[in-house]
């Protein structure tokens, strides 16, 4: 145990002592998330501010009802009629936001609603997201419009104009507070994905620079030549590898809460609600065992490859396959019919971290087991590399 | 005493197999300096790499002070220094944090370790550079940090190949020395080379070796009465039949 602490120790005074390394790969994540959402709030409140402010330029043909219509529109908008006019073009060619076309030549709104074939044509273009916004307050007002002469018309045949709020529904959604408080919450819909990413993502830059690298810089031979036993030298690695992995998916979650609460305006009380302390306790199991795992694996293909460049190629399937588990595991019903999942190792922690959120029926035996098979299986890949280690076909297998 | 019986190394891929050394047998008594000397590819790293755990024979044996480097390879590790000029070092940490680390591995205590350190660090005048990242340093400055991590654990066997290569003369001269003084205190050295004058200055014994066979053992003495010649060089082109 001594000489792994010893090799452990060594390995994190080197990286530490790399500020650009540590920058890179504890500290960008987070700036990378801050400046994404910080990014993406500054142009969607530009945004909105700028469609406050247009002036929405609709074409049609009876800007008496239109006008009508949007009198208590909440946007300045500017109606004109003109003969023979191309609408699509104008649409696309952005000149317009709108266009909005009376069938039939009838005098009011109401006639509309009374007469059979007649209908009104609203015209938008997707590619504009003003266009999108006037179109849809004019459908919305239109609807306003039937509302109010339907009420009139109930209320002059002496019928309670209430009934235009009948039946009563009384919504009950079942799911308990903390599914609910997950599915609203796309922090924590993504917290499986992001945490299975930056825990292989980062093994990807330092789990390999330790094995694959020292090998192809010709500085693990020194260290074979010692007495240390090969065992303590894996182990050593591959709990610094685990530490970077961890370090680094907690500052890249960090960094997206900072992101997307701080800089995009959204709720991090929900998120913070969802982490109670026994949530926290079994996350950090799990947590733990996949972050094994993966060192483990990067280290096995490390100790094989002739170089980083080859280890970064073989190591890339399991890259793909948390990214694709990853991402099914942001559907709200991922999972529910692939139970065997939970004892595939590595893919079982995915699936766990998710069900530690949304599933109120989680069983923690399950979980138990997945932690127990995902160290394992870290065990038994700890044991092929030290072989490995031992191994001079291996050992000497370098490009040099 | 440290003895090869019988050894043989092949090296075998998809496409070819390669016998880098052939029934190699010899011996080095305690308290010597002991050369390999051979042009490049006579299986002089591949020997002493056998010697020092890194590979293993594919058959024979070797024994270092009655252990056998298959068998029992962490004592032999123990009472070796190994220093191969494939060895390199990198990256950010000091030659202090790099003997510090292979110190702790050795399991020397603390005050020992710093004495120690002291003691290499005085010997190879790396009083300039001692905690300057290695990433850094030229040639010499590494091949002092190499030397003084191999002889950290003061090793009963000093295994060095090819130590002064790519050394400027300074340097390359304070390495031997070095090893002369080493062999005062009672330390067993086996080096190999290419470089004749080293053997002649350095070795008490010489063992020949060419295309992964022993060619010829003995003194300097012996060499060259057996064949007749002044110098080592022109003893080992008669000894290897190249003309």
């Amino acid at each position: 145990m001594k000489d792994i602490l010893t090799i452990f120790r060594k390995e994190v005074n080197h990286l530490f002592k790399d500020r650009r390394t540590v920058f890179n790969i504890l500290v960008m994540p987070m700036i990378i998330f801050i400046m994404i959402f910080g990014l993406m709030g500054m142009f969607m409140n530009s945004k909105e501010e700028e469609l406050q402010k247009t002036l929405y330029r609709i074409y049609t043909n009876n800007s008496g009802i239109l006008g009508q219509i949007l009198t208590d529109s909440s946007y300045d908008t500017y109606l004109f009629e003109e003969k023979d006019y191309d609408i699509e073009k104008s649409l696309t060619d952005k000149n317009i936001h709108a266009a909005v076309i009376f069938d039939g030549n009838l005098n009011s709104f109401d006639d509309y609603l009374t007469s059979n074939s007649p209908s009104i044509k609203l015209y938008s273009y997707s590619g504009s997201m003003a266009s999108e916004r006037i179109a849809s307050s004019i459908s919305y007002l239109m609807r306003e419009s039937r509302d109010v002469y339907l009420n009139k018309i109930i209320a002059e045949k002496g019928i309670d104009t209430a009934i235009m709020q009948k039946p009563t529904i009384e919504m009950h959604n079942v799911a308990t507070e903390k599914q609910k408080n997950a599915q609203n919450n796309f922090l924590i819909m993504m917290l499986p994905y992001l945490l299975a990413l930056y825990l292989v993502q980062a093994s990807f830059g330092i789990g390999f620079d330790t094995t694959a690298g020292e090998k192809e810089r010709q500085t693990l031979t020194i260290l074979l030549t010692n007495q240390v036993a090969r065992t303590s030298i894996v182990w050593g690695k591959i709990l610094f590898i685990m530490l970077m992995n961890v370090l680094s998916a907690v500052t890249s979650v960090i960094g997206l809460t900072i992101g997307a609460t701080v800089m995009m305006g959204g709720n991090s009380s929900d998120m913070l609600a969802a982490f109670t302390p026994q949530t926290v306790l079994f996350l950090f199991l799990v947590v733990i065992s996949m972050s094994v795992l993966i060192a483990s694996i990067i280290a096995m293909i490390g100790i094989f490859s002739k170089s980083v460049k080859e280890a970064t190629a073989l190591g890339m399937p399991l890259m793909i396959i948390v990214i694709l588990v990853g991402i099914i595991s942001m559907q709200p019903e991922a999972f529910e019919t692939m139970r065997w999942l939970l004892y595939v190792p590595l893919v079982n922690g995915i699936v766990h971290i998710k069900e530690l959120f949304t599933n109120p029926q989680i069983s923690y035996m399950t979980l138990g087991l997945s932690v127990i098979i995902n160290f394992v299986f870290a065990g038994i890949f700890t044991l092929i590399t030290a072989r490995m280690f031992g191994d001079e076909k291996y050992i000497f297998r370098t490009e040099n | 005493m440290i003895t090869f019986n019988n050894v043989n190394k092949t090296f075998k891929t998809k496409k070819k197999t390669v016998e880098a050394v052939k029934d190699l047998s010899f011996s080095v008594n305690p308290g010597e300096i002991f050369g390999l000397l051979g042009p490049n590819g006579a299986g002089k790293t591949t020997s002493l790499r056998m010697l020092s755990t890194l590979l293993k024979p594919s058959s024979g044996s070797i024994d270092v002070y009655g252990y056998d480097t298959v068998n029992s390879s962490k004592e032999v590790r123990e009472r070796i220094g190994f220093l191969s000029s494939d060895m390199n070092l990198t990256g950010n940490l000091s030659p202090r944090e790099y003997l510090k680390f292979f110190g702790n591995l050795n399991h020397i205590d603390e005050e020992k370790l710093d004495r120690r350190i002291e003691e290499l660090k005085g010997y190879f005048e790396m009083d300039k550079f001692i905690d300057r990242k290695v990433g850094t340093f030229s040639t010499g400055m590494k091949q002092k940090t190499l030397i003084s991590i191999a002889l950290i654990h003061d090793p009963e066997v000093i295994v060095f190949d090819e130590p002064t290569n790519g050394l400027d003369i300074m340097t390359a001269r304070q390495v031997l020395d070095f090893l002369k003084d080493l062999r005062k205190k009672g330390k067993t050295i086996i080096l190999s080379t290419h470089i004749m004058s080293v053997a002649q200055k350095m070795c008490d014994r010489i063992a020949i070796v060419h295309e992964g066979r022993l060619k010829e053992i003995g003194t300097l003495k012996y060499l060259l009465e057996k064949t007749g010649t002044d110098e080592l060089e022109d003893a080992f082109f008669n000894i290897v039949e190249v003309k």
